[in-house]
């Protein structure tokens, strides 16, 4: 954008203006279509985390969340997800996964819970954490069930990759959401970003 | 990385057989597009079908890696006339169910064939629903500057679809 000078554009050529634009471009600021909304990262290990007060976010379209995070368990690697605080036999889930030997597609409804989201156990590499990105998009909407479809994976001695999603069978707007292990806890260190996207 | 919001299309009453942007600005590097859909027929899926620039010559190729809870299937690489990016619920799923998918167009102004990834998820409260995963090729030297969204019959009242720069 080039820039017109006030003192030579207004004043000494005598044109009139009726804007202290003096011809130029508005600014309009920039406004990312992403932002940060919350955070937690685990100093003690937590039996869940929840991100509440979503209805304060209605000015975003889609939520996203990126997670990074390892059990406590010796064999539960199981974490599932539950909306606005419903235990009810409300979900379902869906997934394809693989593990380095085989491709292993599964689902399962009328559940409590939406599953399938997987992460590394306490015997599996010291220090190595699972990590995955969670889309719920129109969160907002109270046309529209409540879909989770996520990618998550990790690289350990057991390893898994995978695409899934979760219905929450419910047509409220999603104000809160909670992440869970199936057993134990997540590990110190865990990390839950929730990411607001115009 | 930026990620700027280009524009969000909102399916009206009545529904719509097509969503379509145009005028897309060049000034990313990538488009992303996230679409959460329904379709007014089928039992559990439709097909997404999708033309940049209104290209509907063959110049589009598609290799497609899915699972519908109880088996998995790869197939591809084939010649096309349109991509198809995924899928989305059809009317026979769960009551107000829509699909949820993810597509990534990187260097969409370059002059090289175009690489598109996709995601996409359907859910039902049962055993079909299905995640799919595509790796799309455009071979066209423009950038892309419309896309056009289509389904078999229409997109429902309140399906969504946003587009986005990244840079």
């Amino acid at each position: 954008m080039s820039v017109k000078s006030l003192s030579s554009s207004s004043l000494t050529n005598n044109v009139f203006y009726r804007s202290l634009l003096v011809g130029n471009d508005p600014f309009i600021p920039f406004t990312a279509a992403d932002d940060l909304l919350a955070e937690v990262t685990l100093t003690s290990s937590a039996s869940s985390v929840t991100f509440s007060g979503l209805g304060a976010y209605s000015d975003y379209k889609h939520l996203q969340i990126r997670m990074v995070s390892r059990s406590t368990s010796t064999s539960g690697n199981n974490v599932g997800f539950r909306m606005n605080g419903d235990t009810g036999s409300n979900y379902a889930s869906h997934r394809l996964y693989g593990n380095g030997s085989g491709v292993f597609p599964s689902s399962a409804s009328s559940i409590d819970k939406a599953l399938y989201y997987l992460q590394p156990i306490s015997s599996d590499d010291t220090g190595n954490f699972g990590s995955g990105i969670i889309d719920l998009l129109d969160f907002s909407s109270t046309s529209k069930t409540a879909t989770l479809r996520w990618m998550y994976g990790f690289q350990t001695t057991n390893s898994h990759v995978g695409l899934c999603s979760g219905l929450w069978n419910n047509t409220a707007a999603v104000t809160s959401l909670e992440i869970a292990p199936f057993s134990d806890n997540f590990a110190i260190g865990s990390r839950f970003s929730l990411v607001g996207i115009r | 990385m930026t990620m700027t919001l280009i524009e969000t299309v909102t399916v009206g009453s009545g529904g719509a057989s097509s969503i379509e942007f145009t005028g897309i600005p060049g000034t990313g590097k990538d488009l992303l597009l996230v679409l959460s859909a329904r379709t007014s027929t089928g039992t559990n899926i439709r097909g997404v079908s999708m033309t940049l620039n209104n290209d509907t010559a063959t110049n589009y190729s598609r290799l497609r890696f899915y699972g519908d809870g109880s088996s998995a299937s790869t197939s591809g690489p084939h010649s096309e006339a349109a991509l198809e990016p995924g899928y989305v619920n059809a009317a026979g799923t769960t009551a107000n169910s829509f699909g949820s998918l993810s597509l990534y167009i990187s260097n969409y102004t370059s002059t090289a064939s175009k690489s598109i990834s996709t995601d996409s998820v359907t859910e039902t409260n049962g055993t079909a629903g299905y995640q799919a995963l595509y790796a799309n090729s455009w071979n066209n030297a423009a950038a892309v500057a419309s896309m056009q969204i289509d389904v078999t019959d229409d997109f429902v009242e309140h399906s969504t679809a946003s587009l986005y720069t990244i840079s």
